[in-house]
């Protein structure tokens, strides 16, 4: 399948689970996105920021300077910060169309911290890891395979209390997708 | 009745009693059947299932190596791996471990490995905090309860009676609003994951090749628990080990889809090997321990029948496709694990004692098989127990007495039957028995029972074959011969207009059926012997049989029961390739003539129902619907759940008739919704259930045999 048809399947599926899924034409329009999305979630008074995992796909671009930019509080030390951050930025390596599912190496704590405990979740993935089917994914990793790999597909959700739907249990409430190219701006 | 059945029968009474229990189960089967056929849109379950099947039953084959395999890997990853023989050992090792740590607070992610072995209440004991994460478990947690699903822990509990719970637990008043309560339970644990020394969960998945953990949830929390705490301990049964990431992916093709109607979970952890983790000295590497556990499951794999179970994924589809799990939920109907499966994980991994009473609600409708993405045939297992009980135990004695010296002497049997029909003269209103008094009124609370026909079909019907032409032997079958023998008339007269001689061999008896539910495998031994010589007395070209429970004993139980005997397990065999149902030798008899359809007729609406032995036993559902359109010119509407049971399950209704009573309410209102004047079917058993049930009610909807029907447009001549 041709990796626009792709994006599109991924996009339905991924959508159809309360998931916010975009497309950008490269990482400099990535950070203007975020940007702009942080400027929109409805932070509280003395809200506390923003904590930011690593994000090779976005090199050059000053993640701080976004944040910031935004009016939010960058929270640099992880660790301590993901406890009380309202959103966590992290990127993904693969993109399964068929379900809507991000695939990430959660073997950084950071990584696992920031998609885990904030409220809100952006999570980049390169438009080049958009794959067909979860044994596509599987199988790119090979011997390569991380300690921890995590599938995430839209965000928390439960249906414990009489079978009623209701996002957002212990994990993050809202899940944001950028799917990053390469053809777009670079730093 | 023994006191376990009393309490049984109680614990019936109180789940049918309770309106929130019936009403969220019944609401959310009615959704599932739904929303997973949705999930599955696109996807060729029956592929899908065969090659689960396959790779699970591999897998458990060959569980010696995969645990090896997969302990070799895990630990060359940096886990260590523990392999449990028995539950003792599991608790052992655990309470070691924290005790070693200092561990004081363990969160917990759902886990029904734990939950089979009690390790909540022992790590408690050993005075330790432990906190379930998952809502559900959470919830059951703080109100001291089990899970009632597999799935869905606290399907059974209302929005009220959580906050209920919750405001004990918070200690202030909460609201019973879903949302704001799933705050709570968000706020609550947050400070456990931060806080626990130690993080258990259990695996839905484990792959031997890379030693790697699969754990699928919802809301997150396996997430949190496998990334706080310092320790990760993961309980894992070994029929969970697959040999690859590929299998792992197959079956995480079916694991959401069939579980929660959802095509993936939110999340998804393959965990191979420990992670970085934060410790008090700053970031270290996680400490990891698997606990591959037996608790005689390799046992259950040397069983030649059980051996099939290992195949299931825990998706807990059996449990929402049952009419009566729908009915009393999973307290009733299971012990650790729910429904059908869990009466049979149940026999090996807790106690058979638990299971002998829960196994006996199965009604053997055959619906959880047909979803079942493991292809466990979970009513064959269930019966295979009821045999093993039987074997074991015995029966009770009254229904011994009658099973063992009635049933297999037909003569007693046929002549009690005969002297019922003078018997119950008093009560019989024409063709039906309305109200029977003392202990019988049961049998006639929810339906009206045919009278016993004075003249058998027996003593109706030619018992040699005496014309030209094909020779069909008609096997009637209890119901047919002694209730409707006008049943059975008709379809002499429908095979008869097709040129076939049609005759009834007169030493023919009970299927043994009712027996074969019950367990007492001799019996239907003994009547399966009496009937093949029976049946094959005169060498009849075909035999056909117009109740599909008799069919199926004629074609595939008959050989099965006398498989090891070198007499008759030959002749068996021999006669079973001569069985045909009525409907589709009907549909073959005109095919051959070329008869033509008649003319729908657009005000001749019939509505059809689907018995479970013909449809699911059998896999015939096309044919009556053909011939009620060809032959009688009717317009077949479906009623909604065509193919779900009437409750009828043979002696089933006479054992519950708590259970079976509103099964059939359901089946009525469907029949009525239908709109159509009359409902039609193939099994006199269901003709029973659903014409008894029609009468009693009042409704001027009449229940037919399609036979019955097809006798009544039968044209003077052939139209051929």
């Amino acid at each position: 399948m041709d990796r626009d048809k792709l994006y599109e399947r991924f996009r339905e599926k991924a959508e159809a689970v309360s998931t916010r899924v975009a497309r950008v034409a490269g990482p400099l329009e990535a950070a203007a996105l975020i940007g702009q999305y942080l400027r929109e979630i409805p932070a509280a008074p003395g809200t506390p920021g923003v904590v930011w995992a690593d994000t090779p796909i976005l090199k050059g671009v000053d993640v701080r300077q976004v944040v910031e930019g935004a009016g939010w509080h960058f929270l640099a030390d992880i660790q301590a910060g993901a406890r009380e951050a309202l959103v966590g930025v992290a990127e993904a390596h693969q993109a399964i169309a068929e379900t809507g599912t991000l695939v990430q190496d959660g073997t950084p704590l950071e990584v696992r911290l920031v998609t885990t405990l904030p409220t809100h979740n952006i999570i980049l993935v390169p438009w080049t890891g958009l794959v067909e089917t979860m044994y596509d994914a599987l199988s790119c990793w090979g011997e390569r395979l991380p300690a921890n790999l995590s599938c995430i597909t839209g965000p928390s959700r439960t249906s414990d209390i009489e079978r009623v739907l209701t996002i957002g249990v212990h994990g993050p409430e809202t899940l944001l997708v950028i799917v990053v190219d390469h053809k777009g701006g670079m730093v | 009745m023994t006191v376990q059945q009393q309490d049984l029968k109680n614990q019936i009474r109180q789940a049918l009693a309770n309106p929130n229990l019936g009403g969220a189960l019944g609401r959310f089967a009615e959704a599932y059947a739904l929303s997973r056929a949705k999930a599955y849109e696109g996807i060729d379950f029956e592929a899908l299932r065969e090659e689960i099947a396959a790779l699970k039953a591999k897998a458990a084959e060959n569980m010696e190596e995969m645990v090896a395999r997969f302990r070799e890997e895990a630990e060359k990853r940096g886990a260590r791996v523990f392999i449990a023989r028995s539950p003792a050992e599991v608790k052992e090792y655990i309470t070691n471990l924290a005790t070693a740590r200092g561990v004081r607070l363990v969160a917990k992610s759902k886990s029904m490995a734990t939950e089979e072995i009690h390790l909540n209440k022992h790590l408690e004991e050993v005075g330790l905090v432990v906190k379930e994460t998952d809502l559900g478990e959470w919830i059951i947690q703080l109100a001291g309860q089990r899970p009632s699903h597999m799935v869905m822990p606290a399907i059974h509990l209302t929005r009220e009676e959580v906050a209920e719970i919750f405001s004990k637990e918070v200690r202030e008043r909460l609201e019973s609003d879903i949302p704001r309560l799933v705050k709570v339970a968000r706020r609550e644990l947050r400070q456990v994951f931060l806080e626990a020394e130690m993080g258990i969960t259990g695996a839905n998945v484990a792959v031997a090749e890379t030693g790697t953990l699969v754990l699928v949830s919802n809301e997150g929390n396996a997430r949190l628990v496998t990334t706080l705490p310092p320790i990760h301990v993961a309980v894992v049964g070994v029929e969970k080990l697959v040999p690859t990431l590929a299998d792992a992916a197959t079956v995480l093709r079916a694991l959401p889809r069939s579980a929660t109607a959802q095509q993936m979970t939110s999340y998804v952890s393959f965990i191979s090997g420990p992670v970085p983790t934060a410790r008090t000295e700053g970031i270290g590497p996680k400490e990891l321990h698997i606990i591959l556990m037996d608790n005689r499951r390799t046992e259950m794999r040397d069983d030649p029948v059980f051996k099939q179970a290992l195949q299931c994924i825990r998706c807990a589809s059996c449990l929402n496709v049952c009419p009566v799990y729908r009915l009393v939920g999973g307290h009733v109907f299971g012990h650790v694990y729910s429904g059908g499966i869990g009466a049979i994980l149940t026999a090996f991994f807790n106690e058979m004692q638990h299971s002998a009473d829960i196994q006996t609600l199965c009604i053997q409708c055959g619906r959880c098989k047909e979803v079942c993405p493991g292809k466990v045939d979970i009513p064959a297992l269930i019966l295979e127990l009821r045999t093993r009980l039987v074997k074991e135990r015995g029966l009770p004695l009254a229904q011994r007495m009658i099973l063992a010296n009635v049933l297999t002497n037909r003569r007693l049997f046929h002549g009690l039957l005969r002297a019922a029909s003078v018997a119950q003269k008093p009560f019989a209103g024409g063709a039906m028995i309305r109200h029977l008094p003392l202990f019988f009124a049961g049998l006639t609370e929810n339906r009206s029972l045919p009278a016993i026909a004075a003249k058998p079909l027996r003593d109706r019907m030619g018992a040699r074959p005496d014309g030209t032409g094909i020779k069909v032997a008609f096997y009637a079958g209890c119901l047919i011969d002694f209730a409707y023998p006008s049943l059975g008339e008709d379809v002499q007269k429908v095979l008869e207009f097709h040129g076939v001689q049609c005759y009834f061999p007169g030493d023919q008896t009970c299927c043994g059926a009712p027996a074969r539910y019950s367990g007492a495998e001799d019996v239907a031994r003994r009547l399966a012997q009496e009937n093949v010589a029976a049946m094959l007395a005169d060498n009849p070209d075909v035999i056909i049989s117009a109740c599909p429970t008799c069919t199926v004993a004629l074609k595939e139980e008959f050989s099965r029961l006398l498989a090891a005997d070198p007499e008759w397990g030959p002749k068996a065999v021999e006669m079973a390739k001569r069985v045909q149902d009525f409907a589709t030798y009907v549909v073959e008899l005109r095919k051959e003539k070329g008869y033509q359809p008649l003319a729908p007729v657009a005000a001749r609406q019939v509505t059809y129902h689907d018995s479970c032995h013909l449809k699911r036993h059998l896999g015939i559902f096309q044919q009556p619907r053909q011939l009620l359109t060809e032959m009688a010119g009717a317009q077949v509407v479906e009623m909604a759940e065509n193919d779900h049971c009437c409750g009828m399950g043979g002696s089933y209704s006479i054992k519950f008739p708590e259970l079976s009573g509103p099964i059939l309410a359901r089946k009525l209102e469907n029949i009525i919704a239908s709109g159509a004047g009359v409902v039609a079917m193939d099994c006199p058993g269901c003709l029973l259930q659903i014409g008894g049930g029609l009468d009693k009610k009042n409704s001027r909807v009449v229940a037919r045999h399609t036979a019955q029907i097809l006798a009544g447009f039968l044209p003077a001549t052939e139209n051929a």
